[in-house]
């Protein structure tokens, strides 16, 4: 760990709370929170095209300082299979130059996989990382809406 | 149009940006108008690059009313970037 783990817990909780307050009305929009816990996010999201559920999970050790790691998950965590995960927009295969060579990554501002790829030298974390945007639950939100059109 | 009983008012949830906010609006509103406010003075201008999506359904049409597009009161919207995805 890099930041102070009672600083990121900090800020990661504060962060965070919105879901944990308001579990329904994410739940309406597609987005059911199964697990919250510093340093850990995993929500279902709705794919809508396919009648299921996928779990998506963040973990922001260093938050926010860095971004999350992020990864499509079963429902309880488990990995999902990499040929089993959405792909295109930004929903990327594995690919050995990233940090993910053996499992789908996000190339989506906000995640540390996409503010780490090589091609993204000009694409920093720190000069968005107060944009709601991009931060937790608002990367959550920009992937299920995504998710959701495909 | 104040006094207009046809058009309720409407007690709605928007989220936007990973945080619920509470939206109220008449019935006639437009939807485009809606985008305008739930985005504030500091977004407002991109309003157009919106899309308000009601739960389980298609974006709403921003030149249509809340009333015409059938949003009901207590109704939960996620107001999302069109262009959202990978960049």
């Amino acid at each position: 760990m890099i930041v102070d783990p009672a600083v990121a817990r900090r800020k990661f909780e504060r962060d965070v709370r919105p879901l944990v307050e308001h579990p329904d009305a994410f739940a309406r929009i597609g987005i059911r929170p199964l697990f919250v816990a510093f340093q850990t996010v995993r929500v279902a999201l709705h794919w809508p095209s396919r009648e299921i559920d996928l779990g998506l999970e963040l973990s922001a050790p260093d938050w926010d300082y860095r971004p999350p790691t992020v990864d499509w998950v079963k429902l309880d965590g488990a990995p999902w299979a990499a040929g089993e995960a959405p792909s295109g927009d930004g929903f990327q295969e594995p690919n050995p130059n990233t940090r993910r060579p053996d499992r789908p990554w996000f190339c989506f501002r906000g995640s540390l996989e996409f503010h780490e790829y090589a091609g993204h030298s000009a694409e920093a974390w720190w000069p968005i990382h107060a944009d709601e945007r991009y931060r937790i639950l608002g990367f959550i939100q920009n992937v299920a809406a995504v998710l959701a059109r495909k | 149009m104040a006094g207009n009983d046809e058009h309720k008012q409407l007690h709605l949830t928007i989220v936007l940006d990973g945080k619920p906010h509470p939206v109220n609006a008449r019935g006639d509103t437009l939807v485009i108008d809606v985008i305008r406010e739930a985005l504030g003075p500091k977004r407002e201008a991109e309003a157009g690059n919106y899309d308000l999506v009601p739960e389980g359904a298609p974006a709403l049409e921003p030149s249509q009313t809340l009333d015409a597009a059938g949003v009901a009161d207590r109704s939960v919207l996620s107001l999302n970037k069109k262009d959202g995805g990978g960049a």
